[in-house]
């Protein structure tokens, strides 16, 4: 086995790869609380995979040195999910923006906290589709005007946290991007959660969302204190509710649950991948069928 | 000389949801342990409960290759089975019932030159005190007495089908079982096809190869036969959404997980299904999917990804008649043209077509090894025909199968310094090596989007150019070394011939049946088989085709499909075009008689 590789300085996580994000994106304080949370938490590199959909903040793998896959809006989940079963000694974080994750990759997000697999989902939410130049997000509120709806969104906002835990999730947060060492600790207790931890990430667009600025919601955030005991379902699901001149900032939830790993006998011993694919006997099976 | 008839056809019909398949496979096993070839054939409606269901067995003492359109012995289960097969029926057969419940005009049947056997099915399954259900295994015992299949054979297969039940139940039902039989030999029907006699080994030097006892052989689908080729080949994960006529491989795989140590997922859909495919596969483990039309268009963008990411994927896509939901649960071969140029943009796709289940089996092993050492995805084509019939073929063996990789180990990544691995380093044959996340030294972001040697996101005109160059060079080395010729495509028949057929697929075993026996006939007759669609064999083709027209010989292509897809294929591949044209595509299989037929009108004999 390989000897645990451990940082000496949070700047080894970074690449060569030109950034393309905007100045003043919120992704770039979330960029910056995930590297700090794996560095923290001395997660190896190299035994780290960081997976992505597609969308402006899905470049993220690019942009940390640890092994990353860029795959297809929306399909983050079912590919990391997999990875995790195929190699559960990796650390496996998915990174993407809301209409990655609670558009076009939804029927994804519903089963993957369902199953609960050891995976940290980092949703970078930004109420807006921002790599195609504005359009409405499932996140948009009732009444945003972009170009795709120009007389304003019809449909009222979805409450991605509130569909999780209905869903079963163990693991939810929402963190802020305008805090980072706020946002790190979520992403640290996300990682370290054994089951799936959804972390939704408010991070102000300012190109294409002129509503929802870093004004806007630093008028509303609030940290929860210990008035909320994240082991209470009903209290997570209120709060879970709660969006608009109130947003709470914490982990809404946190349930221990064995994981879908758990469950599967044949990786109890050892990961999927360090199994043998050689020389594999199938007579057993063919005597079945004489 | 050979007779398409030559074979006894064993036919079983009822209401769906009794277990018809069931019957069929029992019958098909007891003669496949008595030696004997058989070929079985399942039809069924998309509905659970209520619809009409047949299972057609085919028996011989040599090689049988299809199902047929005539039927010897018809095991009707209801009234509806006669209404709808009487037609089906050859001169001489016999139609096995219960008299009580089935009500047939006798007189009409008898004229029609068939037998008639009323076997009182409810009343021995009462008599007995079983239950209704257990009037299949009265019936089928009957039917076996009536073709002369030895008793011990049905009660083997029912020792080996109830085994998990208990001895009791076992006992029990051969009890049953030798209540039919006898009922049925001491009718004694008439009936003058039976299964021909086995004879043992003592007196082989007189007679030819195929009068020879052959060796117990398994009874398997096309769609079992590529769940254990996955399996030998090392599958470790698969992830699939159940979709007809393919659902039986995962559910095959499902059954085997545990002791294989392979992860078999069901998904929420096919999208899920094949985009943790590809995510396992990255991981360094052998992964699969399957599905049919309507699943793998659900798949299509994530096929791409495989070959933009460059990992290795297999997909099997079993078809059926479309388009949309179509003819659920018939055979069809009109997915061809879809698989090839499913997905945007341009990539080398591999694309195996089996044509029987050996080579469900084989082509399988061969996809896994070119996927993994050329990384890319590759997908094999079958249909409900060849995935849900039933064959008795020798036991599968591959014991020279080496899983062929392009993937570094552990301990040569430890060798690399840090920074110095390309993942898709740009090389002479196109294939780089390939570091699996977790490695030492080796990270790099696997990415959808195009990218420079190190993976990192480059637009450029010049990586652009690279890099579509780079992965059809894998292509162009594939063909050259662990894909030739010869494994594209098989000639059937004599060398040269007066009429070529062109098939592909399923239609193999009909169209083997049919060359077989207008060859005996006196008629020259062969069958260029392709067994790749992609790459596609071009010059074999082509010189194989102007063998025979240079001699004025005709050609005839034989598709499951309207279009006639595979000779479009070949006119475009080789520009030349296939005259004749035998298209089937009202859901039901290719049939060895109408192959034959159009044979005859061909050659105007």
């Amino acid at each position: 086995m390989k000897k645990l590789k451990v940082l000496q300085n949070l700047g080894d996580l970074n690449t060569a790869a030109k950034c393309n994000w905007c100045p003043g994106c919120g992704d770039h304080g979330i960029l910056m609380a995930l590297k700090q949370a794996i560095f923290e938490l001395k997660l190896d590199p190299e035994e780290t995979m960081l997976v992505s959909g597609i969308g402006c903040g899905s470049q993220a793998p690019h942009l940390v040195k640890v092994y990353g896959f860029h795959s297809l809006h929306g399909r983050a989940l079912p590919v990391a999910t997999a990875m995790k079963m195929a190699n559960h000694k990796m650390n496996v974080i998915v990174i993407g923006g809301d209409g990655d994750g609670y558009g076009i990759g939804v029927a994804h997000l519903v089963n993957a906290v369902r199953r609960n697999f050891n995976v940290t989902y980092i949703v970078q939410n930004n109420q807006v589709y921002g790599l195609t130049k504005g359009q409405t997000s499932p996140t948009s509120a009732k009444g945003f005007r972009t170009k795709s709806t120009p007389g304003g969104a019809i449909e009222p906002e979805m409450k991605p946290l509130a569909l999780a835990l209905a869903s079963g999730a163990t693991f939810l947060a929402r963190a802020y991007a305008g805090d980072i060492a706020h946002m790190k600790e979520m992403i640290k207790a996300g990682i370290e959660h054994r089951g799936f931890a959804l972390i939704d990430t408010l991070q102000p667009c300012v190109t294409f969302n002129k509503v929802n600025t870093y004004q806007w919601f630093q008028e509303r955030i609030y940290k929860l204190g210990e008035e909320h005991d994240p082991s209470d379902r009903g209290a997570a699901f209120a709060l879970a509710d709660v969006w608009g001149a109130k947003i709470p900032l914490g982990v809404y939830y946190r349930e221990e649950r064995a994981t879908y790993e758990d469950e599967l006998s044949m990786i109890s011993e050892k990961p999927l991948v360090a199994h043998d694919n050689a020389a594999v006997d199938i007579e057993p099976i063919l005597k079945s069928y004489l | 000389m050979k007779n398409l008839y030559d074979h006894l056809t064993w036919m079983v019909g009822g209401e769906a949801g009794y277990g018809i398949t069931t019957m069929g496979q029992m019958f098909a096993r007891a003669c496949a342990r008595a030696h004997y070839s058989v070929f079985g054939y399942p039809e069924y409606p998309s509905l659970i409960r209520g619809g009409h269901n047949t299972a057609q067995v085919r028996v011989g003492k040599s090689d049988v290759n299809a199902h047929s359109d005539k039927m010897d012995v018809l095991l009707a289960l209801n009234e509806e089975t006669v209404d709808l097969h009487l037609d089906e029926m050859a001169e001489g057969g016999v139609i096995i019932y219960d008299g009580q419940s089935v009500q047939l005009d006798a007189e009409k049947i008898r004229a029609a030159g068939l037998h008639l056997a009323s076997v009182p099915l409810a009343d021995i399954t009462k008599e007995l005190g079983a239950d209704r259900v257990m009037r299949n295994t009265v019936a089928l015992a009957a039917s076996a007495a009536i073709v002369g299949l030895p008793f011990e054979f049905i009660q083997s297969v029912i020792e080996s089908n109830f085994a998990r039940k208990g001895k009791e139940v076992v006992d029990f039902n051969i009890k049953v079982a030798r209540a039919g039989y006898d009922h049925a030999t001491e009718l004694e029907v008439p009936f003058e096809k039976k299964l021909p006699e086995l004879t043992d080994g003592d007196a082989e030097a007189e007679r030819d190869e195929s009068e020879q006892v052959r060796e117990q052989e398994i009874v398997i689908s096309g769609n079992d036969a590529i769940a254990i080729g996955a399996i030998k080949a090392g599958l470790k994960f698969m992830a699939a959404y159940p979709m007809t006529p393919v659902t039986s491989v995962m559910l095959t795989v499902a059954k085997h997980g545990e002791k294989y140590g392979i992860i078999m997922k069901q998904t929420e859909d096919e999208i899920a299904a094949v985009n943790m495919a590809i995510g396992a596969s990255h991981m360094g483990v052998r992964s699969m999917t399957a599905s049919s039309g309507g699943g793998f268009a659900l798949m299509s963008e994530a096929l791409g990804m495989a070959a933009m990411t460059e990992t290795p994927l297999v997909i099997v896509e079993g078809t059926r008649p479309g388009p949309s939901t179509g003819l659920p649960t018939w055979t069809d071969q009109g997915d061809l043209r879809f698989v090839l140029h499913a997905s945007q943009g341009e990539f080398p796709l591999v694309t195996a077509l089996p044509g029987d289940v050996d080579e469900c089996f084989e082509m399988t092993l061969k996809v896994f090894n070119l996927a993994d050492k050329y990384q890319m995805p590759c997908l094999i084509i079958t249909d409900k025909y060849l995935g849900e019939s039933i064959c008795s073929t020798k036991p599968f063996a591959a014991p020279d199968y080496v899983p062929m990789t392009s993937t570094i180990t552990a301990a040569d990544a430890e060798k690399i310094a840090d920074g110095e691995y390309l993942r898709y380093k740009l090389t002479e044959d196109g294939v780089s090596p390939r570091a699996l996340p977790g490695y030492p030294n080796c990270i790099y972001t696997a990415s959808t989007d195009e990218h420079a040697e190190d993976g990192d996101l480059d637009e450029s005109s010049a990586n652009r150019i690279a890099m579509v160059d780079k992965r059809d060079r894998k292509f162009e080395t594939l063909q050259g070394t662990d894909l030739l010729e010869d494994d594209m495509m098989e000639l059937h028949g004599p060398e040269a011939a007066d009429l070529t057929i062109v098939g592909w697929g399923s239609t193999k075993g009909p169209i083997l049946e049919a060359i077989e026996a207008a060859n005996s006939q006196g008629m020259s007759v062969n069958f260029l088989q392709i067994k790749y669609a992609s790459p596609f064999p071009s010059k074999g083709v082509e010189r194989m085709l102007n063998e025979t027209s240079i001699h004025d010989g005709k050609l005839l292509l034989v598709e499951n499909n309207s279009n006639g897809q595979m000779g479009g294929m070949v006119r475009e591949h080789t520009g030349i075009k296939i005259e004749n044209q035998l298209l089937r595509y009202d859901g039901r299989p290719v049939n060895p008689a109408e192959v034959f037929e159009k044979i005859k009108t061909l050659l105007a004999v």
